[in-house]
């Protein structure tokens, strides 16, 4: 910009507007109009930043904070209404709730991102090649696809936990799984739609192997939707996530999360209502967090779409 | 600025043509959208007749105003950003701004219809071109749905396209004949006004002549009168009765056809015709007006053509002239140049 | 018309069969020997060889397999494990009421999510519309188990208005209707949402487009003008949108059946996993798998009603479509002079 200046004698903005900014910087400008959409990158960072405290903490007091507060039996204190020490009260174990919900953020969140992350890696792997080869590789890949979308999304995740027993490893094998048809099918959207352009045909034609064609050329163009479609993703798979172990298929006790911590609230709900509010609040503001932030994207990466 | 409404030309008309009925008459219409970018002024101080019978022409650029003009006229203009500030526009003397819904319904596509710019956006893609020509002939009338829909086979034959394809789906038509068909919406009713928005603009050249020709034996046959919208000087010339050439949302110059393109008066006017190409004399450039047309949120003070203008003064940058009538003919300008008083000047200084 | 359907159904077939085999396949990979859960504890090797010749475990997949298929051609489900009963009889008995619950969820979804969605379009960026997209914002990031919960506490056990669990079938028609009210409701909710969502959308793309102008100027009625012309149109975009929904609201029904103890397929499934029942759980994902596929087809067939380019393009079956040539256009013009 200085060089800018320099030359053509140009005021200081005159310059500013016109350096080149990267696609990022110019995201991030547009990102930043929307007011909810920075709302909710707040409380997404915010959670992200609990989660990663929960293990500083636990290294740091050597796990004892966690034995002593987050998986202890405190019977006298069992099912308390919030009060002062205990903000959202005490759940049936006496335990306190806020702890547990800050604990189960590791969980919930963090499984829930790491099934989207692997459903990424394999669906748009298959969704590139399907998009990219076309004809008789799109058609098996995508006869495929249909068959994994054949049964609906949660009964998928259900049906797989239900075979290769309750775990956490199969809870997110079973999430993972599940999403990888809409994450193929949205890569291959994509591929498809750059790959007919003219820019690719120039790059094949001057001698652009299929490899770097796929990865230098058409893949960082996919990046909007793709990106879009993730960040919704994991709020689904958050959602499937806390729902398996809702069901007792995910997460076991004592491990706290939000979903089997309801689950456990349930049939305390005549008596104490009030400990269904903590996990319960949990899911629904990360999984809006995550939605109104996938929406401030969309709009972000393509403000031609924008209503 | 002065802004004052100039009656002179509508008097020096109605004296010359009173043979000539006037079935609608725009008087001061001002008509803005409130954008965020600024209060766009599309429409400022129009005023201008249609005869019963006769054409006019309205020319313009790209976002002069005419559709806004056009789509005034029916009430039809996008209510939030659009608003029709003041003015009046009286059909048949009756006051269309302050019509009650009921009154403007009974009046659209009966009375006054509309020929859209775009053919290919502008007919319902899931409803078949029969039933769309039935519907606005049983709205107006009071027939059965089935015989509408004879009646609308009727028009499809009478824009020549064969009565069978009634039954089918816009998209299965050409451009060409989708504005055909959407020619026979508005006249189906036979409406006294027929407002043609660049009826061919968005057709291919060899089917322009086609269309346009159509429209002007249909308008012949059922006698209407027409405003013809376009930036085509070549086929106001060929059609139109009257021209009004429209600027930066204003009247610049009006008149006959024939004193427009034998004399034109407003500068504008003359860069327009005379950037169009000769069929007789070679040259090496093509004729162009210099400059763009003024930003409608910040329209200037004084005359709005002044900035492009070769023949600019003063006095031009700060008042803005009314419409002068021009030697006592049916033509008039909006150009300082033929102010009662400069005239005055210059008979006075040759004297 | 006919051509068409005929195709779609064939489509459909080779998928189920798929599915069927990813099922099986699923429960291959499953580590645990349902012979040695059927015989509980005190089972020998030998009794477990001996359980596992008699139902045909120790066959090859795709033997087992097709003989599923054989079976399911013939309505045949296998038998359950634990129960003895016959699946088939079983899941078919439930499946209604979970129909039911789908079907009460939809309807829920649309009679509030079309008209909201259609208002707040045409009342874009107004108090209404602002107000409707927050709660559909709120509503989507509901999980409907915790929705579920927060409901019974407020009308069951706060309120007393509703009943909080299962299904009353034998009381009456008000004591249903009571019944089924929160169960519908709960699993509608996220439904509802997306819909008012995308008919808003769909109702956007629609609203400015030109042929809306032509309406207009017809001298039709706005509402004329909103139903005729702008629901028409945007419907088209939104059926696809909406079929999807309901084969969402089938997964979702199982969340709903657990948390309202509804005596319907997807808490037959649920049950059946925690007792190991392999024939009821493979019965129940394939048959809800088989109603997933059919919604599918059948939101397809809807499709193709309303969309005139796929109506056109199969109902004249044979016949090619003729374009007009310039010349019989030309002589046509020639006949208005």
């Amino acid at each position: 910009m200085k060089k800018l200046r320099r030359i053509f004698s140009l005021s200081n903005d005159e310059a500013k507007t016109l350096t080149e900014r990267t696609i990022s910087q110019e995201v991030w400008q547009r990102y930043k109009k929307s007011r909810t959409g920075m709302v909710a990158l707040v409380i997404v960072l915010l959670l992200l930043f609990i989660a990663i405290s929960t293990y500083v903490v636990d290294i740091v007091t050597n796990n004892a904070f966690y034995d002593n507060n987050v998986i202890n039996i405190d019977l006298i204190n069992k099912l308390k209404p919030p009060s002062w020490q205990h903000i959202a009260g005490n759940d049936e174990y006496g335990r306190d709730i806020l702890l547990r919900v800050i604990w189960g953020t590791r969980l919930s969140l963090f499984l829930g991102v790491l099934a989207v992350v692997i459903a990424l890696i394999i669906g748009g792997t298959l969704g590139a090649i399907s998009g990219f080869y076309g004809k008789q590789v799109d058609s098996v890949i995508m006869r495929l696809m249909d068959i994994l979308m054949g049964v609906p999304t949660i009964i998928l995740a259900i049906a797989i936990v239900a075979s290769l027993g309750v775990s956490i490893m199969n809870l997110v094998i079973a999430v993972a799984v599940s999403a990888v048809p809409g994450q193929a099918r949205v890569m291959r959207a994509a591929v498809m739609s750059i790959r007919d352009k003219e820019f690719i045909e120039a790059a094949r034609a001057s001698g652009a192997s299929d490899l770097r064609l796929i990865f230098k050329y058409i893949l960082p163009n996919c990046l909007s939707p793709v990106i879009v479609n993730t960040t919704l993703g994991v709020a689904a798979s958050i959602l499937n996530v806390t729902s398996l172990s809702f069901i007792g298929l995910g997460v076991q006790a004592p491990n706290a999360e939000w979903g089997s911590m309801l689950s456990a609230a349930r049939s305390y709900i005549r008596v104490s209502g009030h400990i269904t509010l903590g996990p319960g609040l949990a899911i629904f503001l990360t999984i809006m967090s995550i939605n109104l932030m996938g929406d401030a994207l969309r709009d972000a990466l393509d403000p031609r779409l924008k209503r | 600025m002065t802004h004052a409404s100039n009656d002179n030309t509508t008097l020096k008309i109605n004296i010359m043509n009173d043979h000539n009925q006037e079935i609608l008459k725009i008087k001061n219409l001002f008509v803005h959208y409130e954008t965020e970018y600024g209060t766009v002024e599309a429409l400022n101080d129009v005023s201008l007749s249609i005869f019963k019978g006769k054409t006019l022409g309205i020319v313009g650029e790209t976002g002069a105003g005419k559709t806004t003009l056009a789509k005034s006229i029916l009430r039809i203009i996008k209510s939030p950003p659009g608003r029709i500030v003041s003015g009046s526009i009286l059909f048949e003397g009756t006051e269309i701004l302050t019509m009650s819904d009921k009154e403007l319904r009974a009046l659209r596509g009966s009375q006054i219809s509309m020929i859209f710019q775009d053919p290919m956006t502008s007919l319902n893609p899931v409803m078949t071109v029969g039933d769309q020509i039935a519907e606005v002939i049983y709205t107006h009338e009071k027939i059965s749905k089935k015989d509408a829909f004879k009646k609308a086979l009727d028009m499809l034959n009478m824009v020549g396209i064969r009565p069978e394809r009634g039954k089918d789906y816009p998209h299965q038509f050409s451009g060409g004949m989708k504005q055909r068909v959407i020619i026979a919406i508005a006249l189906a009713n036979s409406s006294k006004i027929l407002i043609a928005d660049e009826p061919t603009s968005a057709l291919d050249v060899t089917i322009q002549a086609q269309v346009l020709s159509m429209i002007v034996d249909l308008k012949d046959k059922i006698k209407t009168s027409m405003i013809l919208i376009t930036h085509d000087l070549g086929v106001v010339a060929q059609t139109c009765d009257y021209v009004a050439i429209i600027y930066a949302g204003r009247i610049v110059e009006y008149g006959t056809v024939y004193n427009i393109f034998k004399d034109p008066k407003h500068p504008y006017t003359k860069g327009l015709i005379g950037s169009i190409p000769s069929l007789v004399y070679d040259v090496e450039r093509l004729q162009s007006i210099k400059g763009l047309m003024p930003d409608p949120t910040k329209l200037p003070k004084g005359c709005s053509f002044c900035p492009r203008c070769d023949m600019a003064f003063d006095e031009c940058q700060t008042i803005l002239p009314d419409l002068y009538n021009i030697d006592d003919e049916v033509h008039s300008a909006r150009c300082l140049l033929f102010s009662p008083e400069r005239i005055e000047n210059d008979r006075r200084r040759n004297e | 018309m006919f051509r068409y359907f005929v195709k779609r159904i064939l489509l459909m077939i080779p998928v189920l069969c798929g599915v069927i085999l990813l099922v099986f396949l699923i429960m291959e990979l499953s580590p645990v020997d349902p012979a040695e859960v059927m015989l509980g504890d005190g089972a020998t090797p030998e009794s477990i060889a001996k359980l596992r010749t008699e139902f045909g475990l120790d066959d090859p997949l795709l033997v087992r397999y097709g003989r599923y298929l054989l079976g399911l051609i013939q309505g045949d489900l296998g038998t359950s494990y634990k129960s003895k009963l016959n699946v088939a009889e079983e899941v078919i008995g439930r499946l209604p009421t979970t129909f039911l619950l789908a079907v009460g969820a939809m309807l829920w979804a649309m009679v509030i999510g079309i008209p909201l969605g259609i208002i707040s379009a045409r009342n874009q960026n107004k108090l209404i519309d602002n107000i409707s997209m927050v709660i559909a914002l709120i509503g989507n990031a509901m999980p409907a188990f915790w929705m579920g919960l927060l409901l019974v506490m407020l009308f069951s056990l706060n309120l007393r208005w509703l009943p909080s669990s299962g299904i009353n079938t034998t009381d009456g028609i008000v004591p249903f209707l009571k019944s089924i009210i929160l169960p519908t409701f709960t699993l509608g909710l996220v439904a509802m949402c997306s819909i008012t969502r995308a008919m808003r959308s769909s109702m956007l793309d629609v609203i400015n487009q030109d042929y809306i102008d032509t309406a207009r100027s017809k001298g039709i009625t706005e509402w004329w003008v909103t139903m005729r012309h702008m629901f028409k149109n945007a419907m088209v975009v939104f059926l696809t949108f909406a079929g999807l929904q309901f084969g969402r609201l089938l997964g979702g029904a199982v969340m709903v059946e657990f948390i309202f103890a509804w005596p319907g397929l997807g808490r037959l499934m649920v049950d059946s996993i925690s007792s190991r029942d392999i024939p009821l759980v493979v019965g129940s994902v394939v048959v809800l798998s088989i109603c997933f596929s059919l919604v599918n087809l059948l939101v397809d067939f809807l499709y193709a009603y309303v969309d005139p380019a796929i109506k056109t393009q199969y109902l004249s079956e044979g016949k090619r479509k003729r374009k007009i040539s310039n010349e019989e256009t030309q002589a046509n013009l020639l006949s208005v002079k």
